[in-house]
């Protein structure tokens, strides 16, 4: 049997339209020479559905719908991982900026879908940043994740991002790609029409057909929202979706944010996809996305106000110097061997307690490194050892004042986070 | 990590992590792992070689 083919007549805008017997548009294509037919109605299908990209899975963005927010709101005059978990400032010369997971309002939940966003605040204004001066609002993704990109080959493969956005400011805004494993760079201008008014954007990236990316944990490329760029980085000219070495061209066009206190960004729905086409973003459950948070990022007191009790290796006698070590079991591997930040010290700490006796205060003598440390450093001993599942927290030469201690406590307004970010 | 107002930096016992005092608005202590893919080790060894930071020898125990 012949192949049977039919086209609508040439000309723009005309349409091959398959009807019912009732004479309604069943099937209709966009327009002349688009092979996406519109159906109306539902659509069976009897075999498989064989899509050219994933049908699950399809978001490479962490935390595209900033729910998940383990640090709370920072604010900070330069680069830093803060607000809505995965997304990291990179600011320089550009104001002082207030980090922060927004709430969205009934208002902007019907319009975007979305009840969080990532909010950026001016609240110290540089209205004359330097040549070197920059504010970008961005995320880096881990290498191995992106290895069906293909970059670094004749296969290179497009990919789609799509994103609700905010800003105090209309006109030209920049998204522009990072090349991790080289220099560089692929820039694309989008326009906020109305000031402080939710709008969708979508735009869609080649891929880079000459560096490859490394099958590895370390940063494949990171996607930046521009807010404000310095002229060594906006005095030359953008050409959106070309891949390029000259800094001059990364934020051509940008306009100024940092320039007036109050000035705001808001950011959600971020989906970075294969393909050429956006399509609805793919909402994960809030544990999905916490997950996958915390590969890079732990705060061991999210989602609890309560004191945390850990048993420990050693018992330390009443009045005695001594040590204890401790195991911090990790929800999900992380990256690589994470970094320890706390805030506790003497007069703000663990405690420990006996069976049967009060809480007491421990003493802690900040001898050597001080009294804790990542990967089982309790004095000699290296009980269970730490890894990408687990850190073993040593305690050095602290003294329980008046009792035994049986285990430590770790008092809720204390920081205590592990980071493996990118 | 506030890289900008580390106070001190020393290597811990045995040599297996570098421990931090961080300054500023939020004092923190930080303990960094000596591994090629912390990026906070890649940064405190970028400040060390480009002679901003220098990391004390461990104390005996």
């Amino acid at each position: 049997m012949a192949d049977l083919t039919i086209k609508p007549q040439a000309g723009s805008g005309n349409k091959l339209i398959i009807q019912d017997q009732a004479g309604n548009a069943r099937v209709t294509t966009s327009d002349a020479g688009i092979d996406i037919p519109a159906v109306t109605g539902n659509l069976t299908v009897a075999g498989q559905i064989i899509p050219s990209s994933p049908l699950s899975h399809r978001n490479m963005i962490i935390n595209g719908g900033m729910q998940v927010a383990q640090r709370g709101t920072v604010t900070d005059s330069t680069s830093r991982y803060a607000g809505p978990d995965r997304y990291t400032s990179f600011i320089a010369a550009a104001g002082t900026w207030e980090h922060s997971q927004h709430d969205m309002t009934s208002a902007e939940l019907n319009t975007t879908g979305f009840s969080n966003a990532y909010k950026m605040k001016c609240t110290v204004a540089n209205a004359s940043i330097g040549a070197t001066g920059y504010a970008i609002l961005g995320q880096r993704l881990e290498a191995q994740n992106l290895q069906h990109l293909k970059w670094g080959t004749a296969s290179a493969k497009d990919m789609t991002l799509s994103f609700w956005v905010k800003s105090s400011k209309t006109g030209t805004h920049v998204i522009q790609l990072f090349h991790d494993e080289s220099t560089g760079y692929n820039s694309i201008a989008y326009t906020i029409a109305v000031a402080n008014t939710w709008e969708y954007k979508t735009m869609t990236f080649s891929g880079h057909p000459s560096i490859a990316i490394n099958n590895d944990n370390g940063s494949g490329f990171r996607i930046y929202f521009w807010l404000d760029a310095g002229s060594n980085y906006k005095s030359g000219t953008l050409t959106n979706n070309t891949w390029h070495t000259t800094v001059a061209n990364r934020a051509a066009g940008q306009v100024t944010l940092a320039d007036t206190v109050n000035n705001e960004f808001y950011l959600t729905g971020v989906q970075l996809e294969l393909g050429s086409n956006a399509t609805p973003f793919e909402h994960r459950s809030y544990g999905e996305e916490l997950a996958r948070c915390q590969r890079y990022f732990y705060n061991i007191f999210h989602g609890t106000t309560s004191n945390l009790y850990f048993a420990s290796h050693h018992h330390s006698g009443a009045g005695n110097v001594g040590w204890q070590v401790f195991n911090v079991p990790f929800p999900v591997p992380m990256r690589t061997l994470a970094t320890l930040t706390h805030s506790m010290t003497n007069a703000k700490h663990a405690g420990s307690q006996q069976p049967g006796a009060g809480t007491d205060t421990w003493t802690y003598y900040v001898q050597n490194q001080g009294y804790s440390s990542v990967h089982g450093n309790g004095n000699a001993s290296n009980l269970g050892g730490s890894g990408i599942d687990k850190a073993s927290i040593g305690t050095y030469y602290m003294s329980p004042s008046n009792t035994n201690a049986s285990h430590l406590v770790i008092g809720s307004g204390t920081t205590f986070t592990f980071s493996a970010e990118l | 990590m506030d890289y900008k107002n580390i106070e001190s930096a020393k290597y811990t016992f045995e040599n297996e992590s570098i421990f931090c005092v961080i300054g500023g608005a939020n004092p923190v202590s930080v303990t960094v792992p000596m591994a090629t893919d912390n990026t906070d080790y890649i940064e405190i060894m970028r400040q060390v070689d480009a002679g901003e930071l220098t990391i004390e020898p461990a104390d005996g125990e």
